[in-house]
């Protein structure tokens, strides 16, 4: 995405409120994510090191706006905290897709013929799972742990990236700067890399970014079910599972993790329908008009 | 020219375009009338503004545009203070028919040729029993010149090769009996046999059906293949008007001269081509006095200054230029 | 001394149906071409969408490898050309399309995209291939404060010309322009064409010229090839085609070019060719203008016609001028 076209979006972004809402969720996110460690008020609560019997079950109160656990530990701390976590699945699960799909889509689109053929062959058998049924099958087979959570998802996420970029690549790639880059007499790795691929990445970016409010809502779900991260890392997924046994007595610990969740995932899907929106000329269009 | 029956008369006509990046004033201080069976030519380059005059014409200009000021008279009626719902039902595809640069525009790709026509007569002129309705689609395609008429009024558009659909669009323009026919550069994307076929085609049927016709185009050629009259826009302003032959052989305004130099001839020898320096103004950033002042030679002071106006330099020959056609003034 | 040379040149596209692919019949989008072009030889190929010129193009481009045929470049058959000697023929041979803007990467700075071919083909570093790009971006007319400017910026004129400087920059033999003005305004397009002729006569290039514009093609060539569904049908120096057409098609498309001064209209007789092309998938048999042709005989149904040398450089396929 060139710099143009970022300050457009952001452009466009800040005159709708709602838009605007998205970008403020996430990026609150995102400084969250990154600061959790020096921000949250009971680091050690949080980490989940901790073991208060005489602090158990504390409902919402100012020293503990989220209430405390079945462990006594300061929910609030480990909700911050989990936004590491969340950041930390969300940019691995998709960094790792980008960077199955992105190769395998390129190569596939560009060359064409019998190889390529097979590359979206397999990429479609990858797609004819369902991604969550996937996701649950390998998560179980490689055992519990954040690095086993990304890598499972991830595998059932490239095909997305790479039938994305094997689209884009194959409108690209008979483009007549393609050929003219073949009339220089490049050769096909230099074109794909320098010609094909930087303008195929837009949409593929735009997704990539989207994306990540579902991998955390994944990630989530996996550990809800017991097969994501260990215990006590302060995964939400987890934290609302964790929760969920003493729903009857402590609703708070499943219930601010759960809001948590469900925020962040909104945030990222508001952004991502005015990043839609600001991608489509004929939107754009309909977005000027409200203004004036 | 064959009445002095003013069917069409704009007056002093902008339209701007709002856009993210700023104001686009497409058209600015446009007038011309328009006579009964007279084929009026609007030519210009990119950004010229003749193809929004042709949607304001008849209101089908895009949501962010706006009308700022001007008049369209029709028939004494100024078809800018008309209802929506007065201007679909009398006007628009009734009384004043369009066609595209693309043929494909005119119609719904999921109906065939016939529907398309056969819902146009009984919407716009009232037919309903099935057997006329038939009878007129056919006799429409006829007209046209399109052979076997029966099955391409069973084709989908996407069936029929461009010109063929060219000649189906006219068939649609022409089905109401329009008083005004306006061609939004009709043969931009045919081959020339097929754009000479057309232009015939245009030239016959204005004849029988005594039609008026506003004829858009960038083409010297073609504006002189088909007109009587030609108007010749730069960047939004109306530079020069008069009758073809007047404005091909004799013309006055700087612009229109160095045009007529830089167009490379199919039929006669030329020696080394002139051209115009620069380049179009930016649309959104246009120039405070003429706009072709930048490029023009003998532009001064009062160029950079002021929008020259229309002035009648000889009978029916108008020029907007301060150099060559002083006296226009605001 | 002739450059390049193209002998019996065919290309067919296969049209595949069904799961499985099955070639059920050909497009012979080009059949049976021959011509050559000379050094610093401006030669057209005039025609209409689906006569095949655009094809002819791509072969000699290697962008398509044809079905059948020669092309030969400065006494080498390129046709099967690889590796070091592929690259030198690249080097020699350069193109510039129609459209502007989409020939150009958008995501490259203009100096970048002139300074390509010469990376491509020569030992120098990114910073000398620059200060070369911004010399020959100066050459076409443009001022070297564009270099770091990107595609966007550009008018459709400026754009052309950072397309031709690509083109120019390795000092080729030949340059094939593809409709290189039509997408242009008719105050830019002279421009243009001023600026191909003065570097032909610089550079002592020959171009290959393909267009459907026949006022572009007068102005601009020394000798031009008519084609029709797949054929060269008439070729003739520029001034002989243009003053004395003998092919009933060449006629006729030239009547059909229309004339901006209304004084030479009535001088013309307007020859209309009924109908529209038809498919190159099944060509009418015999000559493949015979069922629009005005000027049909028995034989033109039954044989395809020959190349007849009718006078100096001038060939006609056509039955009208065979020697009974």
């Amino acid at each position: 995405m060139s710099f143009e076209e970022a300050r457009l979006i952001f452009k466009l972004i800040r005159v709708n409120p709602i838009s605007m809402t998205g970008l403020i969720i996430v990026t609150a996110f995102v400084v969250m994510g990154l600061l959790a460690p020096y921000i949250t008020p009971y680091p050690e609560d949080a980490w989940g090191l901790t073991y208060n019997i005489e602090k158990r079950y504390l409902p919402p109160s100012l020293e503990h706006p989220f209430g405390t656990d079945e462990m006594g530990r300061d929910v609030f701390s480990r909700v911050i905290l989990g936004a590491r976590f969340s950041l930390l699945i969300s940019v691995g699960v998709v960094g790792l897709a980008l960077l199955i799909g992105i190769p395998i889509g390129l190569v596939a689109g560009y060359l064409g013929g019998r190889a390529g053929t097979l590359l979206m062959r397999i990429t479609d058998m990858f797609l004819a799972f369902p991604p969550l049924l996937l996701a649950i099958a390998l998560a179980a087979t490689l055992g519990r742990g954040l690095v086993n959570v990304i890598i499972a998802l991830a595998i059932s996420w490239w095909p997305w990236y790479s039938r994305l970029v094997y689209v884009q690549v194959n409108s690209i790639k008979n483009l007549p700067y393609v050929d003219a880059a073949k009339i220089i007499g490049l050769s096909p790795f230099k074109i794909m890399v320098r010609h094909v691929l930087p303008n195929a990445l837009t949409p593929v970016t735009v997704q990539a970014a989207l994306d990540m409010g579902s991998a955390i809502l994944e990630a989530a779900g996996l550990s809800f079910l017991g097969v994501g991260v260990k215990p006590p890392t302060p995964e939400w997924g987890l934290l609302v599972s964790e929760g969920w046994a003493t729903i009857n007595i402590a609703w708070w610990s499943s219930l601010f993790p759960g809001l948590a969740i469900l925020v962040t995932v909104i945030g990222f899907n508001l952004l991502a329908d005015a990043v839609r929106e600001a991608m489509d000329p004929r939107l754009r269009k309909a977005i000027v008009m409200r203004r004036l | 020219m064959t009445s002095g029956n003013v069917i069409l008369n704009i007056k002093d006509l902008n339209v701007n375009y709002f856009t993210l990046e700023g104001v686009v004033k497409a058209v600015r201080g446009l007038s011309f009338t328009l006579r009964k069976g007279e084929s009026l030519c609007i030519v210009g380059e990119s950004g010229s503004g003749k193809s929004t005059v042709g949607l304001t014409i008849i209101r089908a200009l895009p949501s962010n545009a706006v009308i700022t000021s001007g008049e369209v008279v029709f028939n004494d009626v100024d078809l800018l203070s008309l209802s929506e719902e007065e201007m679909s039902n009398k006007i628009r595809g009734k009384e004043i028919s369009m066609i595209f640069q693309d043929p494909a525009a005119t119609f719904n790709p999921l109906f065939t040729i016939g529907q398309t026509l056969s819902d146009v007569v009984r919407h716009h002129l009232g037919i309903k029993e099935k057997d006329k309705v038939r009878e007129h689609v056919q006799s429409m395609l006829r007209t046209v010149g399109l052979p076997d008429p029966e099955r391409v009024a069973r084709s989908y558009p996407h069936e029929l090769s461009g010109g063929m659909l060219q000649r189906a669009a006219i068939a649609v323009a022409l089905s109401t009996n329009p008083k005004v026919l306006i061609a939004d550069e009709p043969t931009t994307m045919l081959d020339v046999t097929l754009q000479a076929q057309i232009l015939d085609l245009l030239r016959k049927l204005k004849e029988e059906f005594n039609l008026s016709m506003i004829f858009i185009t960038h083409n010297l050629g073609v504006a002189a293949e088909v007109c009587d009259k030609i108007l010749v826009m730069y960047a939004g302003v109306p530079f020069e008007e008069g009758s073809c032959e007047e404005v091909l052989l004799r013309p006055i305004h700087p612009y229109t001269k160095k045009l007529l130099e830089c167009v490379p001839r199919a039929h006669r020898r030329v020696g080394r081509l002139r051209y115009i320096p620069g380049m179009l103004p930016d649309p959104k950033n246009l120039p405070r006095g003429c706009p072709f002042a930048p490029r023009c030679e003998r532009a001064t002071e009062p160029c950079n200054e002021r929008l020259p106006k229309m002035v009648e330099v000889r009978s029916g020959h108008r020029v907007a230029c301060h150099i060559l056609a002083p006296g226009g003034e605001h | 001394m002739t450059l390049l040379n193209v002998v019996n040149l065919k290309k067919y596209f296969p049209i595949r149906k069904g799961l499985f692919g099955r070639v059920v019949g050909y497009v012979k989008a080009v059949d049976n071409v021959s011509f050559s072009i000379s050094e610093n030889e401006v030669f057209s190929l005039v025609g209409e969408s689906g006569s095949g010129k655009t094809t002819i193009a791509r072969c000699i481009l290697k962008l398509y490898d044809p079905t059948d045929g020669k092309i030969i470049f400065e006494g080498k058959d390129i046709t099967r050309l690889k590796g070091k000697d592929l690259k030198d023929y690249h080097r020699k041979v350069q193109a510039v399309f129609q459209n502007p803007f989409l020939s150009l990467n958008p995501r490259m700075r203009i100096a970048d995209i002139v300074a390509e071919p010469l990376l491509a083909h020569m030992k120098i570093s990114r910073n000398e291939a620059r200060k070369t790009a911004i010399k020959v971006l100066e050459r076409v007319g443009l001022s070297a404060s564009l270099a770091r400017r990107f595609p966007s910026d550009l008018s459709g004129g400026q754009a052309q010309r950072v397309a031709i400087a690509r083109a120019l920059a390795l000092k080729p033999k030949l340059i094939v322009l593809d409709e290189p003005t039509s997408a242009l305004d008719v105050s830019v397009q002279a421009q243009i064409l001023n600026l191909l002729e003065d570097l032909s006569r610089e550079y002592k290039l020959s171009y290959l010229l393909i267009s459907h514009d026949l006022s572009v093609v007068r102005y601009i060539s020394d000798r031009v090839g008519v084609m029709y569904l797949g054929n060269i049908v008439e070729e003739a120096l520029t001034e002989v085609l243009f003053e004395s057409p003998l092919h009933p098609y060449t006629q006729a498309l030239l009547s059909a070019v229309p004339e901006p001064d209304p004084s030479l209209k009535k001088l013309r007789k307007r020859i209309m060719l009924p109908g529209e092309p038809p498919s190159s998938i099944s060509p009418p048999k015999g000559c493949r203008l015979h069922p629009r042709c005005p000027r049909v005989m028995d034989v033109c149904s039954k044989g395809e016609p020959p190349l007849i040398e009718v006078g100096e450089a001038h060939k006609v396929k056509c039955w009208l001028y065979a020697k009974k």
